[in-house]
């Protein structure tokens, strides 16, 4: 994924967010999404089988 | 010189051969001549402690039963609400926040236990950090050597310990927050099973992954602020409805039976030497022969640091809009990159939970401890940018939790203990066991101390 592309979705996201965002705040978020999105990659390439759902967020199994 | 452990003072409280009021002038002596070098605390609660600690020593007097911390000096992390004080969550913003009109349950339990709280501590802002370097509040010294960071997110609670301030602290951990600084500090902390214990009256960070903890000098010191914390509260929906069960009664059982193995593969992999020296000490000691590599691990770190960016940024998205340049500048902007987070990825990363869930489990039906080093190194200069790990350069402040994260993402139990193995500075290993199971890393926790192998350093600075 190229600068362009993470800046764009940066701008255009933050504005759904209702943020507005200068050129320095922009590239600033823009180079921490970019290296969250490596991260992401990691897990995005893995597949998990189709009957996994979400793990519970409010509670873990109880034994 | 360190104060008392917590044990001690109990003891010594209860013979007579001191009183609670004089244990506490002790440790407020100890922090106003320390703390201007380290910069643990961020408030002190001096007139509610001697009144406290007036209390019980007319209850000794009395000749009543005294309760299990009684007169022990504590502090806590500045995002447990104490009666009386803003609830800082370590920003400068919440300075004008309403004082807090009750103690949080875990403070309330401590109290109920004749602790007696100091004050409150510095940790990074809304915890999203493991350096507590905090532009508002400045940065925690490490107690070994104070040009180094102390950790974070809980930095003033492992500094607070590991300079013999206090003899407990409290921390939270979302994804090493007790863990990290318990490493770098060269102390004991625990994070608990997720849900273990309510996390009522503290300022949340991440709702599926917070958890709440003890700092201590000593496994047993540990176990007795831990087992004093326990039981269900219905107003924390991720508080688990179980039973207190105490840890203490088994703390020296030993390990003789259990199924000890060191984590290699990742954990190897990113460790700097201090680390594998650590981590390969611990297994040693605990005659850890098999070493495993757990099934996609850097996956699981990776999915708890999507869930923390997503969750975290949400959680703070208003204020970020309302107040960017009032918010902590070191994590303003992975917040605001984590508002951003595509929906995909955070549902992917909690379907990989469940999934790295089930792993585990099949993993602890072979094995009852696994030891990991908590921290990728020693503590790092503060101010220092990057860290170079397996010929890699990353960004230092959210790498220091490597090791820790993909525990906590599936909510495991861990004691994280000091492990002496001729380093300069301190460092840690992480004692993990199944949910539930925190006896199991006691155990190992004491097992490790009365092999020579883990102690507290006295801290020189």
């Amino acid at each position: 994924m190229d600068d362009e592309t993470i800046r764009r979705y940066v701008e255009s996201a933050a504005a759904l967010h209702g943020l507005v965002l200068d050129p320095q705040q922009l590239a600033r978020v823009a180079t921490v999404l970019m290296r969250n999105a490596a991260i992401a990659n990691e897990l995005m390439r893995f597949d998990i089988p189709e009957d996994v759902e979400m793990a519970p967020t409010s509670r873990i199994a109880q034994s | 010189m360190s104060c008392q452990d917590a044990v001690s003072i109990v003891e010594s409280i209860r013979r007579g051969e001191c009183s609670a009021v004089q244990t506490l002038e002790r440790t407020l002596g100890r922090i106003a001549e320390r703390d201007r070098l380290l910069n643990a605390f961020t408030a002190l609660t001096a007139e509610r402690a001697l009144a406290q600690a007036a209390e019980i020593d007319a209850r000794r007097k009395r000749g009543e039963v005294l309760p299990p911390l009684a007169g022990v000096p504590y502090a806590v992390k500045n995002l447990f609400d104490a009666q009386g004080l803003a609830t800082l969550a370590g920003s400068g913003l919440h300075r004008a926040r309403a004082p807090a009109r009750d103690d949080a349950l875990l403070v309330q339990r401590m109290h109920a236990a004749g602790a007696i709280l100091v004050g409150t501590l510095n940790m990074d802002a809304y915890a999203y950090g493991f350096t507590t370097e905090n532009t508002a509040f400045g940065a925690t010294r490490n107690p070994h050597d104070r040009a180094r960071i102390a950790g974070g997110s809980s930095g003033g609670s492992g500094a607070a310990v590991g300079a013999g301030l206090v003899p407990l602290s409290l921390g939270s951990d979302t994804n090493g927050s007790i863990r990290v600084p318990a490493s770098l500090c060269g102390v004991s902390g625990l994070k608990p099973t997720f849900g273990r214990l309510p996390r009522t009256g503290s300022y949340p960070f991440v709702s599926s992954l917070d958890h709440l903890g003890p700092f201590a000098r000593s496994a047993r010191d540990l176990a007795l602020c831990y087992d004093a914390m326990q039981g269900w509260d219905a107003s924390d929906l991720g508080c688990a409805r179980r039973e207190p069960e105490p840890v203490l009664p088994t703390l020296e059982a030993g390990i003789d039976g259990l199924r000890i193995a060191r984590l290699s593969g990742y954990f190897d992999r990113f460790a700097l030497p201090e680390a594998l020296r650590a981590s390969r000490t611990a297994a040693a000691a605990l005659g850890a022969r098999e070493e495993i590599e757990l099934p996609e691990v850097a996956r699981a770190r990776a999915a708890a640091f999507v869930i923390t960016a997503a969750e975290g940024g949400a959680r703070h998205l208003e204020t970020l809009r309302n107040a960017y340049d009032a918010f902590e500048p070191h994590s303003r902007d992975r917040f605001l990159a984590g508002a951003l987070t595509p929906a995909n990825w955070y549902v992917h990363a909690q379907r990989f939970r469940s999934w790295f869930q089930a792993r585990m489990a099949q993993v602890f039906m072979r094995y009852d401890v696994l030891i990991a080093p908590s921290t990728p190194c020693s503590a790092t200069v503060i101010g220092e940018e990057w860290l170079t790990l397996d010929g890699e350069r990353f960004p230092l402040r959210p790498t220091l939790g490597l090791f820790t994260q993909p525990i906590s993402f599936v909510g495991l139990p861990v004691a994280a203990v000091p492990v002496e193995c001729g380093t300069s500075l301190p460092i840690g290993v992480q004692l993990i066991a199944a949910p539930w199971r925190e006896d199991l890393c006691f155990r190992a926790a004491r097992a490790l101390e009365r092999a020579g192998v883990s102690r507290a350093r006295e801290s020189q600075e």
